[in-house]
């Protein structure tokens, strides 16, 4: 390995590579930050460029459009509510406070700085434990999945303590609307209300543009605010931000950025899956957790650390098998083949020099994004400068664009439409719009993993109960899905024990002054 | 002649906790039984989740229209906050919006683009003195965002956008 680092690194600091870096890290975040245009549409686009660069050139811009799109979602996930990508959901619960609080840039820093640090971790992990993981990943199969799946979804129960039927019958509505279309196990068409294109199912990003996006419109709209959110931009808060994040952040970092690169080499489980396991572990951890989902660092940072971790750890079975973890990877893969390199273990061998540049590449637009990012979030901010009228009727077109890019169907458009009055009326009953997206998200994986089970309990002759417990990895996780949805119950009992000893504690102050003044 | 559409409330600023249980529960028993009734043919691995989802559903609605009721009868005032909301304007963006995905395959997307920011900005803003400048102000702004947006994804990222008779 020693190897091909210094050349690899000679290869990085190659004036047109830097380029290239701060090119594709900027149009990714710009991409990013656009509803509905995804980081897999950003690689996607300018695979086409890279034929005309040599190999190193093109994958080198391709990660830094992959990493910069990742994190550009967060930005309109924290400006207007709108995740810019489906990995920054969990961004949108404590992000958005942060705007309507007057800090929309301690929220741009806060993101920025922990996508660096998760891309960071997620290369370290691709670069030293590729092998082993790409190993542990192949272990993951239909149970295994199933119960991962359920995992991410148990963070309803974290997020909605408040009312958790609520949270759960949004969820289980969420989930409902990913049964649209075609089965994944059978074939079959299903609910499709005599409407024949509703065969090809409910577009996720659609889905999600109008569940936050157009009912936010709405919402902004029906509002008495001349602006989105007053901004008044702290002297230095980028400093403090990055001091409040080593000084109290740091281990909330770490295990987010570790569940994130973990999370990241399974198969279909990508950023959205992984930044949700994070906030919800954080939350779980934290000694005060009625504070997130009210603008918190702790919980922006797992977020967006996670989902960025993502990246090297979508990148390992990809590399070390030919396996993509992600679309993002599998477009990557792609442009690897059309260059004539055959993924496998061997890359780090035979094509050494080319996968140490890739890999320390993601390193040094990590480090760039600070920058630029930094650059960007100032102009980005000031869209709260713009007259909130004038943001909403911009952010309906763009949402047209946006969601009829994605299959060129104008019934996507409608989606948005749809679903964004849904999400309008949810929020205003008190139903939850971020478990909704969450069911809309995970739901197609959950039934395809759970038909896997039936099919393969049929063909053991055992009981679905065999499957589920057939490995230690899929009891593992139904102990921490059981512990996740136990949580909010042992955190209310812990609430009421403290405020009834707190109760007990004045009483008997106040007994012993009476008996003092008598 | 310009219509400004004043940000006045035309709703409470607080709602029951009951009337927002009821609502919610009615809202997905509603879906649940959509569902239901198109969940009739099915058989086998594809009728599993949905089933599963839809009793589940039917079970939590019918608990949350009952606490939505017991709440009513019990506790008054038991109300949620709410900020106040302007309905004419949501009225007016919603069927604006409407209106505007049913005219962009007629008249292609840019140019009804055009004309429903200008109509929307003028509609919803409120009114300035001077409204010649407000309305080259909203022209300026209509053909702007319609001159980026074409700049960026048409040209930049090709990016398709819905097609029309006109431009």
């Amino acid at each position: 390995m020693t190897e091909f680092i210094l050349p690899a690194l000679g290869h990085l600091i190659d004036p047109w590579n830097i380029v290239l870096m701060i090119a594709g890290l900027t149009g990714g975040i710009i991409v990013g930050a656009l509803p509905g245009l995804t980081a897999t549409m950003g690689v996607a686009l300018m695979v086409p460029a890279t034929f005309a660069m040599n190999a190193t050139s093109g994958l080198i811009m391709l990660g830094a459009i992959y990493i910069g799109a990742i994190y550009g979602g967060s930005n309109s996930a924290c400006l207007i509510c709108t995740p810019g990508t489906p990995s920054s959901v969990a961004t949108t619960f404590d992000g958005w406070p942060m705007c309507q609080q007057g800090r929309a840039d301690v929220g741009l820093y806060t993101s920025l700085i922990s996508s660096a640090f998760g891309g960071i971790v997620g290369t370290v992990v691709l670069l030293f434990l590729a092998a082993p993981l790409a190993r542990f990943a192949l272990r993951f199969g239909g149970p295994e999945n199933f119960w991962l799946c359920l995992f991410g979804l148990s963070t309803i129960a974290v997020m909605s303590t408040d009312n958790m039927v609520k949270g759960l019958l949004s969820g289980a509505f969420g989930i409902l609307i990913a049964t649209i279309g075609i089965d994944p196990n059978a074939g079959v068409p299903r609910f499709t209300f005599g409407y024949y294109p509703l065969v090809q199912g409910i577009e996720v990003i659609p889905a999600m543009i109008g569940l936050f996006s157009f009912s936010q419109v709405l919402y902004l709209v029906g509002s008495h605010k001349p602006f989105i959110a007053s901004y008044n931009p702290t002297k230095g808060a980028f400093t403090k931000v990055a001091r409040d994040l080593v000084g109290t952040c740091k281990v909330l970092l770490m295990r987010s950025s570790i569940i994130g690169a973990l999370v990241g080499m399974l198969p279909g489980a990508g950023g959205e899956i992984a930044s949700i396991i994070a906030y919800n572990e954080s939350k779980r951890w934290d000694k005060n957790p009625e504070k997130y989902g009210t603008g918190s660092i702790e919980g922006l940072a797992s977020s967006e650390s996670a989902n960025n971790a993502v990246i090297g750890g979508s990148l390992i079975p990809m590399l070390t098998l030919g396996i993509p973890g992600s679309a993002v990877a599998a477009i990557i893969l792609g442009a690897l083949l059309a260059k004539g390199i055959q993924p496998g273990f061997k890359v780090f061998t035979n094509t050494g020099d080319l996968a140490y540049t890739f890999i320390m590449s993601q390193f040094a637009v990590c480090l760039l994004m600070l920058p630029v990012g930094y650059l960007l979030a100032k102009v980005m901010a000031k869209l709260l400068s713009i007259r909130l009228t004038f943001v909403a009727i911009g952010i309906v077109m763009l949402s047209v664009v946006g969601s009829y890019a994605i299959r060129n169907n104008m019934l996507d458009v409608w989606i948005v439409l749809i679903f964004g009055v849904i999400g309008y009326f949810a929020t205003r009953v008190g139903l939850d719009t971020g478990s909704m997206a969450l069911g809309i998200i995970l739901g197609p994986m959950i039934e395809e993993n759970l038909g896997k089970c039936f099919h393969l309990s049929k063909a053991l002759d055992g009981s679905i109960l065999d499957v589920f417990l057939s490995s230690n990895i899929a009891i593992t996780l139904i102990v921490l899905t059981l512990l996740s949805f136990l949580t909010p119950f042992m955190l209310n009992k812990r609430k009421k024990q403290q405020e009834a000893e707190l109760h007990a504690a004045e009483c008997a102050h106040e007994a012993h002054k009476e008996s003092d003044h008598a | 002649m310009r219509l400004n559409v004043p940000m006045r409330p035309t709703r409470r600023a607080t709602m029951h906790k009951g009337i927002t249980d009821v609502s919610a529960g009615v809202f997905i028993a509603v879906t649940a039984l959509l569902f239901l009734s198109q969940s009739t043919d099915l058989e086998g691995v594809s009728a599993i989740l949905p089933h599963m989802l839809i009793i589940f559903m039917l079970i939590g609605s019918v608990y949350l229209i009952a606490l939505g009721i017991v709440r009513l009868f019990k506790n008054s005032d038991a109300t949620e906050e709410a900020e106040p909301v302007a309905l004419n304007r949501i009225w007016i963006i919603g069927i604006g919006s409407i209106v505007y995905i049913l005219l962009i395959p007629i008249l292609g997307f840019y140019v009804t683009s055009g004309c429903f920011l200008f109509i929307m900005a003028t509609i919803l803003l409120n009114g300035s003195k001077n409204k010649k400048k407000a309305a080259a102000l909203n022209l300026i702004f209509a053909v702007v965002l319609c001159v980026v947006v074409w700049g960026g994804f048409n040209v930049l990222l090709s990016v398709p956008t819905p097609a029309g008779i006109l431009f």
